[in-house]
């Protein structure tokens, strides 16, 4: 039963980033704001599951994830 | 760096794109394994750019998969959660690669993934799952295949689902469709990890992309959904052969030069 609960933010954030997606994408000129969308909502739900998993203190997972996180904004940043 | 699409080829794409995104989403292996040889083979695009673009639309078959997965409470974001360091750490050093590797090389190891994974398909349909706790020492090796699974997704533009649900379900002993819903979780961050590094090196072509992510956005949602009431078996056999003939056209390209 605690997969279900533990991913309700993770859910929430997911289905914003594919409305924002699929919103944008019929207008002109839009095409690099809503891949630039598809590319960031994964980081922004793991952060939301990292901080649920640690609010529920299941903290080694939470952590884990978090730090892979941390590997992917860092290696984005100073590639 | 532009792909130069028209109108007939932007409608074809997202159609060919939903095609593969209903595969991957049935399979839990992402789409990029079908995508990639269509976008170079049939398609004519860039190596670079068919791999940038197949890594987002990994990552958005991971998100729509992922709410029909996640709304069911199959998906096991415990494991999941242990698994994606390494697989980050692996997706991080592949980008950094797959900008050194020449095409060529890409697409004859693509087609040799492609056979691989052909295989496995039609072995894994006919394997029983296995049931305990994992031990320590299976844990390790998915660790391992994980951070394999990263460099694999970088390199070739796929979502790594091909070794993540071998993975979860031999080595971490999960069902079917704990595997499938954890894997299209887990091919999200590793795809948009990918992607995101390629496009700040410039190989990516966002007007080829948008299309090819709208497709798969649609493909995705269906494959979650028919998942449960499809012959696996049977499927398997059919998404293999595919699959071979996939694997020919891109040696074909490789050793042609083009």
């Amino acid at each position: 039963m605690h997969k279900q609960r533990v991913g309700v933010l993770t859910f929430i954030v997911l289905a914003a980033g594919l409305l924002a997606f699929v919103a944008l994408l019929p207008f002109p000129g839009t095409s690099r704001t809503c891949i630039q969308i598809t590319m960031w909502t994964p980081i922004a739900a793991s952060a939301s599951t990292s901080l649920e998993l640690l609010l529920r203190k299941k903290i080694w997972s939470g952590l884990s994830l978090l730090a892979a996180i941390c590997v992917v904004v860092a290696s984005v940043e100073f590639s | 760096m532009d792909a130069g699409l028209s109108g007939t080829d932007w409608v074809l794409l997202s159609l060919v794109a939903a095609l593969a995104g209903a595969f991957g989403s049935l399979f839990g292996i992402g789409g990029g394994i079908v995508l990639v040889p269509i976008l170079i083979a049939f398609f004519g695009i860039d190596t670079e750019l068919a791999r940038s673009a197949s890594l987002v639309a990994v990552s958005v078959t991971s998100m729509a998969g992922s709410l029909v997965y996640l709304r069911e409470g199959v998906t096991d974001l415990d494991s999941a959660s242990f698994l994606q360091l390494p697989t980050a750490i692996g997706a991080v050093l592949g980008a950094l690669l797959g900008g050194v590797i020449d095409p060529r090389a890409i697409k004859i190891g693509f087609a040799c993934v492609i056979l691989f994974v052909s295989y496995r398909l039609i072995r894994h349909a006919t394997l029983k799952p296995r049931t305990g706790p994992p031990t320590k020492s299976e844990w390790g090796f998915a660790l391992l295949a994980c951070l394999s699974a990263g460099i694999l997704s970088s390199l070739l533009g796929v979502g790594g689902g091909l070794v993540f649900v071998p993975t979860l379900t031999m080595l971490l002993h999960r069902g079917a469709r704990e595997s499938s819903a954890t894997s299209t979780y887990l091919i999200g961050l590793t795809g948009a990890a990918s992607a995101l590094i390629y496009a700040k090196a410039g190989h990516m072509d966002y007007a080829l992309t948008a299309p090819v992510a709208l497709g798969i956005l649609i493909g995705a949602q269906v494959g979650a959904r028919v998942s449960k009431h499809i012959p696996a078996q049977k499927l398997s056999y059919a998404f293999a052969g595919v699959m071979v003939v996939n694997a020919v056209l891109l040696v074909n390209k490789a050793v042609q030069g083009a």
